[in-house]
């Protein structure tokens, strides 16, 4: 199982090779990048922040609670904090299971939580100079 | 007693630091605490009203009472992912 949260860019095929195991028939592989538009606005990159302890703990917590819940053979949550440009990867989630079911289903339980209860923070930095730290309200649309 | 308040994202930019020193002469509870944060820095109150606690890298309901070697995070929206 790995929990990081790291300031460079994420080793993917790393974290793939963390979840192989011969017991498992289905691997799901998550990747959130920043996107370069949002409602119509050019995003630059994105400067992301977290509680470090706090966080790691969750993160930590996100996998004993999808181990409950599924039969998850292996995984790997890792967040990327400080500048992430357009098109690079700021968070993978990786699932390994025995049947593919569980390995949905977990992948996009962990990504959905993490988003709702991880002190980790986004600010948007535009293309037109402006920035904004994000903090949704409960009516914003989070996918 | 002293409780010191870590700070982040929006709440840190618009206070100007990572966390501030808060005196109180007992033990406060969280709702306390946060009024103190409010009566410190009056331009937090719109995000503070959005945001909640974490005692000791948990989140903490309102009524918690906070003793001086508590770690405190105003813990504004997340936005991670």
């Amino acid at each position: 199982m790995m929990f990081e949260i790291v300031d460079q860019p994420i080793d993917i095929p790393g974290i793939l090779r963390s979840v192989a195991a011969d017991s498992t028939g289905a691997t799901i592989l998550f990747l959130g990048t920043t996107r370069q538009y949002t409602a119509g606005k050019e995003t630059v990159q994105l400067e992301y922040e977290c509680y470090y302890a706090m966080a790691l703990k969750k993160l930590q917590a996100l996998g004993r609670q999808a181990l409950d819940k599924w039969p998850i053979e292996q995984c790997a949550i890792v967040h990327r904090i400080g500048l992430v440009p357009v098109g690079e990867t700021s968070v993978a989630i990786a699932v390994s299971t025995p049947h593919r079911v569980a390995a949905f289903e977990s992948a996009e339980w962990i990504i959905d939580t993490l988003k709702r209860e991880v002190p980790i923070w986004k600010k948007e930095m535009y293309a037109d100079g402006q920035q904004e730290w994000i903090h949704p309200t409960d009516n914003e649309p989070t996918h | 007693m002293k409780i010191r308040v870590m700070l982040f994202a929006a709440a840190k930019q618009i206070a100007g630091t990572p966390s501030v020193d808060l005196v109180f002469d007992t033990c406060p509870t969280l709702g306390q605490v946060q009024a103190a944060v409010v009566r410190w820095c009056p331009e937090l109150e719109s995000v503070v009203a959005r945001s909640v606690f974490a005692v000791d890298s948990e989140y903490a309901p309102m009524d918690q009472v906070i003793g001086d070697d508590c770690e405190v995070g105003l813990i504004p929206p997340v936005s991670g992912g």
